[in-house]
């Protein structure tokens, strides 16, 4: 008797769980099928006169990877990237200590996500006021005598990484700060009391056990910092090439749709690997640090 | 023990001024603009030389009508509320829902389903825009509105659904088997006993996915028309014609929408939970 029952039953909560997924799954689905769709037009020729045609070829991805341009675009995302990245860990890693440590979390919390939940066009508005050539950047450089006369930050890679660091730091920050919080301080103290100073302590066992939130860090920065189009598209008045540019120039411009759908696809799978890794280091942290 | 007196926890003074020179990266454009919103000059050089209300004046002006751009500011930033209100109901519906099953339905494969639901905060914005762009482009019948609303649930949808997964996790299930054992429906236990118990999740969800929906320019500038201007578009439009202090002035009142927004959300959810973990 427990068997048809029991059956029943299962199939019922199947039939919920359907139903109650099934707007989201769509939802998201949606963009899956239009990822689909890129994947499948960066197959596909294309020339001025003839437009798209449909066919099964590599030569997009053969193009992006023998024009000088195109490689190029790449590089100079991976240069920004490994940039933007190495000077937010300096910058971040101390406030997220503070942020592990100090009594005042909640406003420190509060000064990291503000900028976060600021629309990033607002953001990049606020950097073009700052580095203009009579801007609050170039008053100070020059009222100071470290410059002769104002500096052409905008359209500049300096300008580029300043945004794009404002736009990541907050994404370094915390999940650094995640591992550093789940660190005993019975250990520190354990440390201090064997008679390590502050910077061995900090050295020996603080910076060891917060790898894994460092690492987490940096390939999210990564990711982020070379998927940006807002920093190079404001500040860079598309005049710094990264990939992002070069896809919207693609896609808007030259309406070569399959090159830029090839672009797009090489974007993601470098943007994926560094996530996947970020994940699995993740999943992997409590273990390494408790 | 002379040594334990010199560990601080709490940092030194080092550390402070370097988190102090932090936090003023982090503050400068913001409180720059809103000083730049006060100017009496006619460009935004700093510090202003005189103070004014006059930008603030000329928004006013803008609100209607605009050089360079079509339409007005107010129409821009109504169609940016509508299509944020829309999106923020209709992934607060989808998301709550699908966080039902998720996280209270014991079923193989759900943890597959929650990665699933991440996708789109793993794609770069740009891609999610063009792949947007190309797949609307074959679907004719797609208005521009709609294009606009699904692209935003689409970005939004994850959001909804961690806030209202973590608060599912963290409210007690048997309260809800109670209802049931004592005779209520499923549905029935389910409005009058769960969604009490996480609305705080879920309306933070959807002042989360509002906010996101209204500031969401990469994937907007790839699904626009002149017919469906959202804020974030004009101000890039308007920006490749003027530099003027009348986007300090819109800025700062984003800033100010923005700032009581993350108030709100503090006071529902705590920041703790804006900050991911």
């Amino acid at each position: 008797m427990a068997g048809p029952e029991r059956r029943r039953r299962r199939r019922a909560r199947w039939l919920a769980a359907t139903l109650l997924l099934s707007p989201a799954v769509l939802i998201t689905g949606s963009l899956l099928v239009a990822c689909l769709i890129i994947l499948r037009f960066s197959f596909n020729t294309w020339s001025t006169t003839s437009g798209m045609a449909s066919t099964w070829t590599l030569d997009n991805y053969v193009a992006f990877a023998s024009d000088p341009f195109h490689y190029k675009a790449l590089l100079t995302t991976l240069r920004i990237g490994v940039l933007v990245t190495a000077t937010a860990l300096v910058l971040g890693y101390p406030v997220a200590y503070l942020l592990s440590v100090s009594r005042h979390k909640h406003l420190i919390l509060f000064l990291i996500v503000l900028p976060l939940m600021m629309d990033v066009l607002v953001r990049a508005y606020g950097w073009i006021v700052l580095l203009s050539r009579s801007g609050l950047v170039n008053r100070v450089l020059v009222g100071t005598g470290l410059l002769a006369r104002p500096m052409q930050f905008l359209g500049t890679e300096t300008a580029v990484v300043l945004e794009l660091l404002h736009e990541v730091l907050p994404f370094t920050i915390l999940p650094i700060a995640g591992v550093l919080q789940r660190i005993d301080p019975a250990l520190r103290e354990a440390a201090v009391g064997l008679g390590a100073g502050s910077v061995t302590t900090f050295l020996r066992v603080t910076l060891p056990l917060s790898l894994p939130g460092l690492l987490a860090g940096t390939l999210l920065t990564f990711s982020l910092a070379m998927s940006a189009f807002v920093a190079p598209l404001v500040l860079g008045g598309g005049r710094v090439p990264m990939m992002s540019i070069l896809i919207q120039q693609q896609m808007t411009l030259l309406l070569n749709w399959p090159a830029g759908a090839a672009q797009a696809i090489v974007l993601v799978a470098l943007v994926s690997l560094l996530l996947l890794g970020y994940d699995r280091v993740l999943r992997e942290a409590p273990r390494a640090g408790s | 023990m002379p040594r334990r007196a010199r560990y601080r926890a709490d940092g030194g003074v080092l550390l402070r001024l370097w988190c102090g020179v932090v936090f003023a990266f982090l503050l400068a454009p913001i409180v720059i603009i809103g000083l730049t919103s006060f100017t009496g000059g006619e460009t935004v050089a700093f510090p202003p030389t005189e103070l004014s209300l006059r930008w603030y004046a000329k928004v006013l002006a803008h609100l209607a009508d605009a050089p360079g751009v079509k339409p007005g500011l107010l129409g821009a930033f109504l169609l940016s509320l509508r299509v944020g209100v829309v999106v923020a109901v209709g992934t607060s519906v989808a998301g709550v829902l699908a966080a039902y099953a998720l996280y209270r339905f014991r079923i193989r494969g759900m943890a597959i389903l929650r990665q699933y639901f991440l996708i789109p905060l793993m794609l770069p914005q740009i891609v999610t825009g063009i792949a947007l762009l190309v797949w609307f482009s074959q679907l004719k019948s797609v208005g521009p509105l709609t294009r606009l609303i699904l692209g935003h649930m689409i970005l939004t949808l994850p959001y909804v659904i961690l806030t209202a997964g973590a608060s599912l996790e963290a409210s007690r299930p048997d309260l809800e088997e109670a209802a049931i054992g004592l005779g209520a429906s499923r549905p029935r236990a389910f409005f009058l006993i769960t969604l009490p118990l996480i609305r705080e999740g879920v309306v933070a969800g959807a002042i989360f996915a509002l906010i996101i929906s209204f500031n969401a320019f990469t994937v907007s500038y790839f699904l626009y028309s002149g017919d469906a201007l959202p804020l974030p578009v004009w101000v890039f439009e308007y920006m490749a014609y003027f530099l003027d202090p009348t986007l300090a002035v819109i800025s700062t009142f984003l800033i100010a929408i923005t700032l009581l927004a993350v108030i709100l959300l503090d006071r529902l959810v705590g920041i703790r939970q804006l900050a991911g973990r």
